[in-house]
């Protein structure tokens, strides 16, 4: 059945794999912000988590709504350019075809996921301050911790998934996106001595 | 009534969907029952594909929407084969 819907709305080489760079790329993207965010409030020393969940949170929708409309608007006009150009190629109109009918599926599809991934990966990193909330761990400095050691693991899982797609090392890619994070961190946590 | 049991066309077809596929869709057709298909040309963009549909009465008309509906064109018919039926119609 997932085949099937995947052949209704997505070309199989294409779209699959600007869906699975969208995805990482996204992932990392909602990670590192609320990586960000998490540094700076630890700095500041925030001991209320509700705001850091309405800044991590309210970040994760603005990821959403960029990532769902910019994805949607780039793909469309890049796939409605290709099928003019392949239309022109074809000396027919198209008209109906598979290829016309993708140009919103797939957009559709890959927006989603673009914007999805993000929102997704951002609010897993605010877990914690969910659990601080209702009273399961301490807000300082349990929950900071526990928030930045999710976003080590979640970064570590796009990285050995890179590492896969790539048929490398799955360790030595994950960890070189660790170390972004933590090159992230310690650039946050650096600028906040300033900032404070 | 004669029918067409074999129909040999040139068909011009972007490169997705590929080969494999586009001879699937086309193959699950009712009035074909099999289908054999090979490329004579690649272009950037556009490949030439030669297909050779068998059945027991192809619908022409039926493979044409289906080949345009697949982003494709027939370019040329190249080659029918047809059977005079008239025995069996008086069978039947």
């Amino acid at each position: 059945m997932f085949e099937k819907l995947r052949g209704k709305l997505l070309f199989e080489k294409s779209g699959e794999n600007i869906a699975q760079r969208y995805i990482v790329l996204n992932g990392f993207d909602g990670v590192l912000t609320v990586l960000g965010i998490t540094v700076g409030s630890f700095s500041a020393q925030v001991d209320n988590p509700a705001v850091v969940i309405s800044a991590c949170v309210g970040t994760a929708v603005g990821l959403l709504a960029s990532g769902i409309s910019g994805a949607y608007i780039t793909e469309t006009s890049q796939r409605l350019r290709g099928f003019k150009e392949l239309r022109a190629k074809m000396l027919t109109d198209m008209e109906g075809s598979v290829q016309e009918k993708k140009i919103h599926s797939e957009s559709l599809v890959i927006s989603l996921l673009n914007g999805f991934s993000s929102f997704m990966f951002a609010i897993l990193g605010t877990v914690p301050f969910f659990l601080a909330t209702f009273g399961i761990i301490p807000m300082l400095n349990a929950a900071y911790y526990s928030s930045m050691v999710v976003s080590g693991i979640l970064l570590a899982v796009l990285g050995g998934y890179l590492g896969r797609i790539a048929r490398e090392s799955i360790p030595y890619y994950a960890l070189k996106m660790v170390l972004v994070g933590v090159g992230t961190a310690a650039l946050m946590y650096g600028l906040q001595i300033f900032i404070l | 009534m004669s029918r067409i049991k074999k129909l040999v066309l040139d068909v011009l077809k972007p490169h997705e969907p590929e080969i494999i596929k586009f001879t699937k869709e086309i193959c699950g057709l009712e009035s074909v029952s099999s289908l054999e298909s090979s490329v004579e040309e690649v272009d950037k963009e556009v490949e030439t594909v030669q297909i050779i549909l068998f059945g027991e009465d192809i619908e022409f008309k039926e493979v044409k929407e289906k080949v345009r509906e697949l982003g494709a064109s027939i370019h040329s018919v190249d080659g029918v084969v047809a059977e005079n039926n008239i025995q069996e119609d008086v069978k039947d």
